[in-house]
């Protein structure tokens, strides 16, 4: 039935969609002829303006150089690339000769790599490679000597900790690629290269340690992202669809982080870690629900105060997006269950206002949000002054007005400060607190537990990955909660590593047990 | 079709919940009539019933491992896989039937009277069709966090009623005989469908399923008799002649801050409601498909849930015909044939042809 309803919606998008596809032109050879070729480059890029050519001569050989404006380095190019070649004088040259001494007998750069279409041409360019062609041959040679700026290395907007690292990913991938390695010298990790986006052609890095990962977790990573049909891809978030067995879902499955210690703490634990080219958030796969109440400082902390902060956590989540409804199913249907004292003060504040209880809470969230979202986008002066409006407006005026009650204010005041404890799972909890105001309004008790129940099957109906989300709390493991519910010392948590295959209920086939059954820290 | 596989954890959680149902709904034939000494004997011989019932269980379906009760059914004869398959189909229908019956009747009499039944069925049934849809895994794994709740909360409720108990109700079992004990316990049995959805689930249950059944049956008879002890401990007769006596006794419960349990309770009744006619829906779209070799299991849910609605529709504006369905499985007879006729049957005729089928002879 639903999926009846899934095909219908999508007939029409369905009959005027066509996939993207690559440029039939881009898989074309390189002719060997230098200056058809540079024609033709020119053709194909429709002579765009960043494009660099520079021909010289090399022992009487013509040579090009290829390079995109603001990519490479232009003093490596010079002191590494040019003085070389130009001081350099073959007997009897050759195209053939000298593309022999430049792989055999030199090194121009680190990373040199051949190739002999047009589409690898503009991939390397387009990374921050120097290309050089060469008269007379069908190959050409890409150096990659980058030198485009980014932004430097600084503490993770999304992710601050009291104690650990600072650092955070950034947009180039290459260096957060270097932030892993640098954090897991193992010749098990290995960082491999994938390109996704039929126009963008984005890289991204799939990163996992060879002796955890399952081999079929690992198949079903690179398969998916081999069938994203996708033009361009901007972001992480643009692939994140993709890897969610269930995208209509409230809940994700895939995890975002911007900390390098983050991610080769769950690369460790076996999972895959996806670095993207040009956004500082990085995904995780598999990623379970109980990881939202999970963080770096937690492993820093004493354990028992860390068990705590976890308690804490999970208190506030159930408190953001349970005590507006709460709140509005009591007071509507069940006032005999606030103490005499309390009830007395709600109807009291309740009396002078015009609105309906669940109407006041709407409202009262609803400002708060548009407050939220503005504070968020503006500058960050502007920002602060739309907090002191939104303050004053709520925490005053609006009661003062007779639009609110007073311990709305109260509930939206707590409301809003506990959502901020879990920020990974600040998109799901806004959109149940305004159901949970509507069921509880609507229905008292009986909705809002409804509503918890259904937001609970569709929690517990998620398999990322083919582990269940809600794993080991259920299917219950009462070892591997040891990091769950309580954060153990690091003496007991160091003696066996949690592997993410080996959770049960995981419909993956784990890795073979020698590699990984009692590995010690 | 890919076999759903749950955990025996779950699945102890899932018939727990499904049976804890029982016990918090009314039974006016069993409270009205019978004393609470009788009552509490009678529940713990009905569990030494229902384990004796888990080991022939075992027996049978240890024949052919992988095989749940419709598969031995179908090798008896595929005429009789189909025609038990109907039968376990419609058991299913009206045990949701049923339970969304006694839930509106629970709903518009003690928590909203003025709200239609016509409002309350039709979104219950939405939000069980999603649960259902969404799979068994998916309502298993809630159960398994849901019965740990419905365990605290009884202990949340034992803990502040023991100042309340009085030993002075508490009567003698065998004061009028044998006779109201064996009723009790024939009623404990009769009302333990939910040994039905075990024979249904065992090859879609990861590790040691019979193990699981001991469980159930155990925890299932102690939650039992603690909610008897209980609500007549503290109430008495007046116990008697409350139609949902443990409701009116989480009325009376009163912790620190919250001056009445009575909404914990019905909190608790609704998640408990919700996974009990889950776990009935989903099976019985199971059995329905396995008159269409496993084939249209989505449609047959749909069909079900709207053979549901308008039973349910039907049973909560007639209380005679709520009353009648479930006098209809206090008796026994549904029970009986499905949770021992067929089995007994299936487990003489089965060990006579695996014998005949051992090499050798």
């Amino acid at each position: 039935m639903f999926r009846w309803l899934k095909n219908v919606l999508r007939r029409d998008i369905r009959s005027s969609y066509q996939a993207p596809a690559a440029d039939p032109r881009l898989s074309e050879r390189l002719s060997g002829v230098l200056l058809d070729d540079l024609v033709r480059l020119r053709e194909l890029c429709s002579n765009t303006s960043d494009l660099l050519v520079r021909q010289i001569t090399i022992s009487g050989i013509p040579v090009a150089f290829v390079m995109c404006e603001g990519m490479f380095n232009l003093q490596t190019l010079t002191e590494i690339v040019i003085e070389p070649l130009t001081a350099l004088q073959l007997k009897e040259p050759t195209p053939q000769k000298l593309m022999e001494w430049m792989d055999q007998k030199t090194l121009l750069a680190g990373d040199q790599k051949e190739f002999l279409t047009f589409g690898e041409l503009f991939a390397f360019i387009m990374s921050g490679f120097v290309v050089l062609l060469v008269d007379g041959m069908s190959k050409g040679t890409a150096l990659g000597i980058q030198g485009f700026s980014f932004r430097s290395i600084s503490e993770p907007s999304s992710e601050t900790n009291v104690r650990g690292s600072r650092e955070g990913f950034v947009e180039a991938l290459r260096i957060n690629m270097t932030m892993i390695r640098r954090r897991l010298k193992t010749p098990h990790l290995k960082l491999e290269l994938l390109q996704v986006g039929v126009k963008s052609r984005t890289d991204l890095c799939l990163v996992y340690r060879t002796d955890l990962v399952s081999d079929q977790l690992l198949e079903q990573v690179r398969y998916r992202i081999s069938q994203i049909p996708l033009d361009n891809v901007m972001e992480s978030g643009y692939l994140q669809p993709f890897f969610d067995s269930r995208p209509f879902s409230i809940f994700t499955g895939v995890g975002t982080t911007e900390r390098p210690d983050t991610m080769c703490a769950k690369v460790s634990e076996g999972r895959i870690g996806i670095l993207v080219d040009g956004t500082p958030f990085a995904l995780i796969l598999p990623f379970l629900f109980h990881e939202n109440f999970q963080s770096m400082d937690d492993y820093a902390n004493r354990p028992y105060y860390a068990t705590f902060i976890r308690w804490l956590k999970y208190f506030s989540f159930f408190m953001t997006i349970l005590l507006p409804g709460l709140y509005v199913a009591i007071a509507t249907f069940h006032p005999e269950l606030f103490p005499d004292a309390l009830l007395f003060n709600v109807a009291t504040s309740e009396e002078g206002t015009p609105f309906p209880l669940v109407f006041e809470a709407l409202l009262i969230h609803l400002i708060y949000e548009i407050m939220r979202e503005a504070g968020l986008r503006l500058p960050r002066p502007v920002g602060h002054a739309v907090s002191i409006v939104g303050a004053l407006v709520i925490g005053d005026a609006a009661v003062t007005a007779g639009l609110i009650g007073t311990p709305m204010v109260m509930v939206v005041a707590l409301t809003a400060i506990s959502s901020f404890v879990v920020p990974s799972l600040y998109e799901p909890v806004t959109v149940l607190r305004f159901v949970f105001i509507l069921l509880g309004g609507w229905f008292g008790l009986f909705g809002l537990t409804l509503g918890l129940a259904i937001a609970g099957v569709n929690l517990c109906a998620i398999n990322p990955m083919g582990i269940p989300a809600t794993t080991p709390a259920s299917p219950l493991s009462l070892y591997s909660m040891r990091d769950t519910l309580f954060r153990w010392s690091w003496r007991q948590l160091g003696e066996e590593n949690l592997v993410v295959t080996d959770l049960p209920g995981s419909e993956i086939d784990p890795r073979e047990e020698d590699n990984h059954g009692s590995t010690t820290n | 079709m890919v076999q759903p596989r749950i955990d025996m954890r779950q699945l102890v959680a899932l018939l727990f919940l499904s049976r804890v149902f029982s016990v918090l709904t009314l039974s006016p034939k069993q409270e009205n009539t019978v004393e609470n000494g009788a009552a509490l004997l009678g529940i713990a011989l009905s569990g030494i019933v229902c384990l004796i019932l888990v080991l022939l269980y075992q027996k049978l379906l240890s024949l052919y491992p992988g095989d749940n009760i419709l598969d031995c059914c179908y090798r008896m004869h595929p005429l009789f896989g189909k025609f038990c398959a109907l039968g376990f189909y419609l058991l299913c229908v009206s045990i949701t039937i049923s339970t969304v019956g006694e839930f509106q009747y629970f709903l518009s009499s003690a928590i909203y009277p003025y709200v239609s039944r016509l409002l309350l069925i039709p979104l219950f049934l939405l939000a069980v069709l999603y649960s259902a849809y969404m799979g068994l895994e998916a309502f298993s794994r809630l159960s398994l966090a849901l019965g740990v709740v419905v365990l605290l909360s009884t202990l949340l409720v034992i803990v502040s009623l023991s100042k309340d108990l009085s030993f002075v109700f508490l009567l003698p079992p065998l004061r009028h005989g044998w006779k109201p004990v064996l009723q009790v316990a024939f009623q404990g049995v009769s009302l333990n469908l939910e040994l039905v959805p075990f024979l249904l689930l065992v090859p879609m249950v990861r590790g040691k399923v019979y193990r699981g059944g001991i469980w159930f049956v155990a925890l299932s008879v102690g939650y039992y008799l603690i909610m008897i002890f209980y609500s007549s401990l503290t109430m008495g007769d007046y116990a008697l002649s409350q139609v949902f006596p443990i409701y009116t006794m989480m009325a009376s419960a009163q912790v620190v801050l919250i001056q009445r349990l009575d909404s914990l309770h019905m909190a608790l009744w609704v998640f408990i409601a919700f996974i009990k006619c889950s776990l009935y829906l989903y099976l019985s779209a199971y059995c329905a498909s396995r008159l269409f070799q496993g084939k249209h299991r989505g449609k047959l849910l749909g069909a079900s849930v709207v053979a549901v609605l308008a039973g349910s529709l039907w049973v909560s504006g007639d209380l005679a015909a709520l009353m009648w369905l479930h006098e209809a499985f206090v008796d026994g007879i549904p029970f009986l044939l499905a949770g021992v006729g067929i089995p007994v049957v299936l487990l003489l005729f089965l060990s006579h042809k695996k014998k005949k089928e051992a090499p050798g002879l």
